[in-house]
């Protein structure tokens, strides 16, 4: 029984986010550069190994609770849908790349000569699909209702109150961010980003066939954003986030009273009080000069120092538009993780403080 | 135009032979999951529960059609049919004269609708051309005017001769009509007679067809077929003045309960009658107070969920949010219906054990809840144990209840400071069936280590929880010292006189018990409490008063309680002081028992005092200054200044009038919208109990510290409320009052609203029960308690009822303001005591009892003066009658009746306390009035004609009484005036009441008023005690 508690609690203490992220990280980066994973015999394991974690934790009754709720079935669901096409096309990448160094070409250039009629090769796995599909929708609106809960009531709202899963992600990086930062500016340099991707990227290959060697900067840096900035938080926002929005680990019980101390500490706070032991200045640029500054240097001074050292290839590669926007976009991006970083470490809350403007970075 | 095949050979991507079977076996999965949809869309529970209450719908109209057949007397209905057929067999004989009748009216209608179109078409015509003139004569065209003024006066005769046409036409026909129709009116009537007979049994015979299941059932019921005219439906009412407030919108109820519970709203579906019928479609039960049409809560009015709670409109088991009322059938729901509670249900429906709780949202302003006997309870409980002191209730708040325990003003001069401690400590120890809760020594101070949920045992303690505890024994014997310290600093010390002469107690004992001191008061050491089953405790249990107060004080108390505390309910009996003495000197001989006497005394613990004194004192200043004052005061004023913060804190105010605490306010958490209140903000603490109200109150009511176990809790932020020690009928009968505190969520009109008469009957109920007159009396039919400690009840305080109709207003107004021992029943050793009613509750009463009587009020005197006759008359019969005998009417006809407990009250008090029509009208029926009365029914009911008559007038004529009829005959001049004056109940009764009404009256007549009216039963006034 109390092997049992033990690797509960292991899990638990590994799922906090401070530990969580930054192992999927290094999962991450390790299997993308590794073949194993990516065969089909890796991917039978992967599975095996994500659905019987599933399966045996659901022998928990606190697990049980969160992950069978209606609501939570679908990302679950997601889970392993993201996981399956991630790999689908890390193994037709794969698989290029070998056929590439082998000389041959790519595996989606075997039969793009011949032209085949839209039905029925096209239109028919279509129906087929559309058939199947809505036959699972129909069997799962049988099987899982939407719960009909108590009528909204202000003066009670339920705890914990989250959004929708496509906003999940957004909702954890309130934890991290000031709503203005994570609920507007972030969101829309994703969307310009994303948008921006298409001038940005000046690498001619892999047009129209899967390939990891040959785009490797642009994959990481997509996957980095899409696995780890975007689905983990999800996942995290959807089954480790509890009431008051408190961490709990996938066996752990909702408490409702759970209390963590949330001492968070500006870094005008670290330096003004803290090092030099006097109060704060009352003057807003005097108080926040060291963040600002620091903010200044990361957005404007790094990306010229990283375009002549580090980046040098790529400031040649894209010319210094592309170039600056691109690392703007990838700058602004590892901010979020750095912070993080940061507020795990030194539980830093704001790097710039301007309550006066409602601005805080 | 034909494609030509293509030239080459097609080249396909994938293997379409290979897509063609998965396409195929895609196709029947999607029919498979369809079929599967239309099915779960389908198959709901309400639907097998509908047909088989068809079935047994079917099952008990077959025995309504037996039961109808079997009351139709089957010769009646032969000879019927027998008449029938005889009739019909003589329209058979004369069928040529029929035939021609027939054929005559047949032509008749024919000429008649000829002659109807051809005067509706004439009129037309005639309408038509009266336009035409009036347009010719505004044209102003002669020659035009003339031709339409012809025309116009052509079709006016025409017309009125198709009227006269039509008009004997219509004639003729109704008379050939009316002649067919004699010919056989014989049949129709006979006809007629039989359906009338039948009509029972075809009701029921029509209902059947409805409910057979033939294919027309099936069909009409069948998937995607019964969206045109299902027999197996959703069955609703929809309430719109009771609604569901959803926090932005008030929505009407839908209540589709019925749609499995079939039978609740019809009658008839009994387990009795119909055996084996599943508790599911059982009648509602009472159904003259609920669901029936004519009941003050019809079924269309009101629905189901406004009493009983739940999701109006579910049409599931589930989702209605049932609740068991046992743990057994919980286990048996879990299994048979794999039950859980809906917990996103804000008000699921009440167990059916507290079901009488949704009766006081509408009835708050009520004081008695005589049908529905636990909310009842609840009430009573908690109103005498005085929870809302410390939990403010609104409805409870308006009526402005005296506080339930005694006023600690004085309390010095009463009880010794050592009692006073003992008490506090465990007051049970003094007084099995106090009402006073223990607030010190309970689990959450002395036994933290907290109650084991299996066995219900205390934990085995850590060393640090046995400390713990013993800190908490200290600070709490602390604490009660200092409360005693306030009290017994800032209480009067009124002097009581010391006697010097010692009384009777055996004397005492038998006053105690007879006279009328046990309507209030047991006397009993081993007494439970039970303020529901009887209403003799509402006054303290004097056991052990000896050991609590002195004689003297008591000699005091009993000579005159509002001379000690003017807000007492105690009445005054009148005793004299002989009296008073010897029920003083036996109340001081009973002691408390030796282990209360003997407890040990707790010290004072210098650490716990200082550190109760600092928390006080912090919460207005800084801890220094807190010290510095610390540091001013003594130990004992240290103790007082405590003292009087704990009794702030622990709310003893709520019951107790205490110097200092006059304008405090209640301590505890509101309770007057709690069965509102949201199950998960109560604090279930570590206890693993289910999450419902119920079980929280019932746990938070069994151990109220309970929800304290394994906190970490400093001592002035641990639960207060103390222990009251409910039986279980106690705790389910506060569990349904408090269940139905709700919010009164309906409209206007729904909203039980009191009549001016049913206004003034609260009020009185609210001094009644105040006063605890029902510990006496029998009033509405309840109470009387003191008459289970007699042994002969005729001599026990009269029964009240119909007072109002009974006795005259101003009489009753004087009497209830300061009753006369010896006046109206001289010889009953009870004595109603005096108790000091303002003007006002005295108007509240009187109005009372006149609303409940339906009696006008004021009273109204008679005008006129009586007949001499029936004067002399009245005088004779009540010879005749002998109603001397039970009626005397002086102390010396007084001594010679044998038989005591048939006396009857002083018939010379008649005049001035009851009402003149009344006394008649009692007379006439005392059965009536009160069933089970010694006054005997000389006018009872004959079983013949059901009508009263004059016992006397039978055997009239016999010699026995040929005296006696001589006199009357006399009277009123000749054998037959007397003997129509005898045959006569009215006329016999109202003679008696004129001669009742002159008794003791100096102006008999109806001139008197109040203050010339006789000083009545003089005859019977006593000076003294009971010569016993």
């Amino acid at each position: 029984m109390s092997f049992i508690h033990t690797l509960q609690a292991i899990v638990n203490f590994v799922s906090k986010p401070e530990f969580f992220l930054p192992l999927v990280a290094v999962v991450l980066f390790v299997a993308l550069r590794s073949e194993w994973p990516w065969t089909a015999r890796g991917g039978l394991a992967v599975l095996a190994l994500g659905g019987g974690f599933f399966a045996v934790s659901y022998l928990d009754p606190n697990f049980r609770k969160v992950a069978s709720a209606p609501d939570n079935v679908p990302i679950v669901g997601m889970l392993f849908i993201v996981g399956f096409y991630f790999w689908y096309a890390m193994h037709q990448a794969k698989t290029n790349d070998r056929r590439i160094a082998a000389g041959l070409g790519p595996a989606e250039g075997e039969d793009s000569y011949r032209k085949v009629f839209s039905w029925p090769d096209l239109v028919y796995i279509e129906l087929i699909c559309l058939v199947l599909v809505s036959a699972l929708l129909i069997v799962w609106s049988i099987l899982l209702k939407a719960p009909l809960e108590e009528p909204a009531n202000p003066t009670n709202s339920p705890n914990p109150a989250k959004a929708p899963w496509y906003f999940l992600g957004l909702q954890e990086m309130l934890v991290y961010f000031d709503p203005w930062l994570a609920g507007v500016v972030l969101p829309s340099l994703i969307i310009v980003g994303l948008m921006a991707i298409p001038y940005i990227d000046v690498n001619p290959k892999g047009n129209g066939y899967f390939t990891f060697k040959e785009r490797k900067w642009e994959i990481s840096i997509f996957l980095a954003g899409f696995i780890i900035l975007w689905v983990v938080l999800i996942s995290v926002g959807t089954f480790l986030r509890g009431p008051n929005w408190n961490f709990f680990g996938p066996y752990e019980f909702w408490d409702p009273t759970k209390l963590e101390p949330l001492n968070n500490i500006n870094i005008s706070e670290i330096i003004w009080v803290k090092w030099f032991k006097t109060g704060l200045p009352s003057f807003w640029i005097t108080r926040e000069i060291f963040g600002i500054v620091a903010m200044l240097l990361y957005l404007g001074v790094l990306p010229v120092i990283l375009s002549r050292t580090l980046l040098r290839r790529f400031y040649e590669k894209m010319g210094p538009v592309r170039f600056y926007v691109a690392c703007f976009l990838l700058l602004f991006m590892i901010l979020l993780p750095i912070k993080m970083f940061l507020r795990w470490t030194i539980n830093l809350k704001y790097i710039v403080f301007i309550p006066e403007f409602s601005f805080n970075i | 135009m034909p494609r030509k095949p293509p030239a080459e050979p097609i080249d396909h991507h994938y293997n379409i032979a290979r897509l063609t079977r998965v396409f195929a076996v895609a196709g029947l999965i999607l029919l498979a999951t369809s079929i599967a949809m239309v099915a779960a869309d389908y198959i709901r529970g309400w639907k097998g529960y509908q047909a088989r209450f068809f079935h047994w719908d079917a099952f008990r109209t077959r025995q309504d059609m037996a039961a109808a057949r079997a009351k139709v007397s089957m010769d009646e209905y032969r000879a019927l049919e027998g008449r029938l057929r005889g009739a019909q067999t003589e329209i058979g004989r004369h069928r040529s004269s029929m035939a021609s009748l027939q054929k005559e009216v047949d032509r008749l209608n024919a000429v008649h609708y000829r002659n109807d179109q051809i005067y509706r078409f004439t009129k037309a015509e005639l309408d038509t051309s009266r336009y035409e003139l009036e347009v010719a004569l505004d044209s102003a065209d002669a020659g035009r005017i003339r031709a339409a003024r012809k025309k116009f006066d052509d079709l006016t005769n025409d017309l009125r001769g198709n009227q006269l046409d039509l008009q004997s036409t219509t004639a003729k026909l109704d008379a050939a009509k009316t002649k067919l129709a004699e010919a056989t009116s014989a049949a129709d009537e006979t006809e007629k007679k039989i359906k009338a007979l039948t009509a029972a049994y075809t009701l029921a015979y029509n209902k059947l067809q409805g409910l057979k299941t033939g294919p027309l059932y099936v069909g009409r019921n069948a998937p995607i077929l019964d969206l045109v005219n299902p027999s197996i439906k959703i069955q609703q009412v929809i309430l719109p003045d009771l609604f569901n407030d959803v926090n932005f919108m008030k929505i009407p109820k839908v209540d589709r309960c019925v749609s499995c519970h079939m039978g609740a709203d019809k009658s008839g579906f009994d387990p009795a009658a119909l055996n084996g019928l599943p508790e599911v479609f059982w009648s509602h039960t009472n159904p003259a107070l609920m669901v029936a049409g004519q009941s003050p809560h019809p079924y269309a009015d009101f629905g189901c969920t406004p009493c009983h709670g739940g999701h109006d409109r579910s049409t599931s088991f589930f989702h209605a949010a049932h609740q068991p009322s046992s743990r057994v059938e919980e286990a048996r729901w879990e299994k048979k219906y794999d039950w859980e509670l809906d917990e996103f249900v804000e008000l699921p429906i009440t167990p059916l054990k507290y079901a009488q709780s949704g009766c006081y949202r509408c009835h708050a302003r009520e004081v008695n809840f005589p049908a529905a006997p636990r909310l009842d309870a609840g009430m009573r409980v908690i109103e005498s144990l005085g929870c809302w002191g410390c939990h403010r209730i609104q409805g409870l708040e308006a009526q402005n209840l005296p506080k339930v325990g005694p006023s600690l003003e004085k309390i010095a001069g009463k009880v010794s400071q050592d009692w006073a401690i003992r008490w506090i400590s465990n007051p049970t120890g003094f007084r099995k069936d106090t009402k006073m809760p223990r607030f010190f020594y309970l689990d959450n101070f002395v036994h933290t280590e907290g109650v084991n949920p299996k066995t219900g045992r205390y934990r085995k303690p850590t060393r640090a929880q046995k400390e713990q505890d013993e800190a908490g024994r200290r600070m709490n014997a602390t604490m009660i010292r200092a409360i005693a310290t306030y009290l017994f600093d800032r209480s009067a010390r009124p002097a009581v006189a010391a006697l010097d002469r010692h009384g009777d107690p055996v004397h005492g004992k038998w006053l105690f018990e007879n006279r009328g001191c046990m309507g209030c008061h047991v006397l009993d050491p081993g007494a439970r409490r039970d303020l529901v089953g009887t209403y003799r405790q509402f006054g303290p249990n004097l056991a052990g008063e000896g050991s609590k107060t002195s004689r003297d004080w008591i000699f005091a108390w009993i000579k005159d309680p509002k001379a000690w505390n003017p807000e007492t309910k105690m009445p005054n009996l009148r005793l004299a002081d002989a009296d008073a003495l010897d029920l003083a000197e036996y109340l001081s001989q009973q002691k408390a028992s030796p282990a209360f006497e003997s407890e040990p005394l707790p010290g004072v613990d210098k650490a716990a005092l200082d550190k109760v004194a600092m928390y006080f004192e912090t919460t207005t200043k800084s801890v220094f200054e807190a010290k510095a004052e610390l540091a001013k005061m003594n130990s004992s004023q240290e103790l007082s200044y405590s003292g009087e913060k704990l009794i702030g804190h622990y709310g003893c105010f709520a019951c107790h009038a205490i110097p200092g605490f006059e304008d405090a306010k209640p301590i505890g958490t509101e309770l007057t919208e709690w069965g509102n209140k949201n199950v998960h903000r109560l604090d279930f603490g570590f206890i693993e109990i289910p999450h419902t109200r119920q079980d929280w109150i019932r746990t938070k009511l069994s151990n109220t510290r309970i929800f304290d176990q394994d906190k970490i809790r400093g001592w002035e932020e641990k639960l207060k409320m103390p222990l009251f020690g409910f039986s279980p009928e106690e705790k389910d009968a506060v569990i349904t009052a408090v269940l139905g505190f709700q919010k009164e969520d309906m409209a206007d009109a729904k909203k039980k609203s009191l009549s001016p008469r049913e206004a003034a009957i609260e009020r009185g109920r609210r001094i009644i029960k105040d006063h605890n007159c029902q510990g006496c009396h029998v009033i509405e039919g309840r109470g009387g308690s003191i008459r289970e400690t007699m042994a002969d009840v005729s001599l026990a305080p009269p029964i009240i009822k119909g007072e109002g109709a009974k006795v005259q207003s101003d009489w009753l107004f004087n009497f209830l303001r300061s009753p006369k021992t010896g006046e109206i029943r001289p010889w009953l050793e009870v004595h109603m005591p005096t108790f000091g009613f303002t003007d006002a509750q005295l108007n509240e009463l009187t109005q009372y009892f006149a609303a409940l009587s339906n009696a006008a009020y004021p009273f109204a005197m008679p005008s006129g003066s009586p007949d001499a006759r029936s004067l002399a008359s009245g005088r004779k019969v009540f010879e005749m009658y002998r109603c001397a005998q039970c009626h005397p009417r002086s102390e010396q006809e007084l001594e010679k009746v044998e038989d005591k407990s048939s006396l009857a009250p002083n018939l010379e008090m008649a005049h001035v306390r009851l009402r003149h029509d009344w006394i008649n009208d009692w007379i006439s029926r005392p059965d009536e009035w009160m069933p089970g009365t010694r006054m005997p029914t000389n006018f009872p009911v004959d079983d013949a004609t059901h009508q009263r008559y004059v016992t006397l007038a039978l055997g009239w004529d016999s010699p026995q009484i040929a005296k006696d009829r001589a006199d009357l005959e006399r009277i009123w001049g000749g054998a037959e005036p007397a003997s129509e004056f005898i045959h006569s109940v009215d006329r016999v009764t109202k003679a008696l009441r004129d001669y009742v009404w002159s008794l003791g009256n100096p102006g008999s007549g109806p001139s008197a008023s109040a203050a010339a009216r006789a000083p009545a039963g003089a005859a019977f006034r006593r000076a003294g005690t009971a010569a016993r």
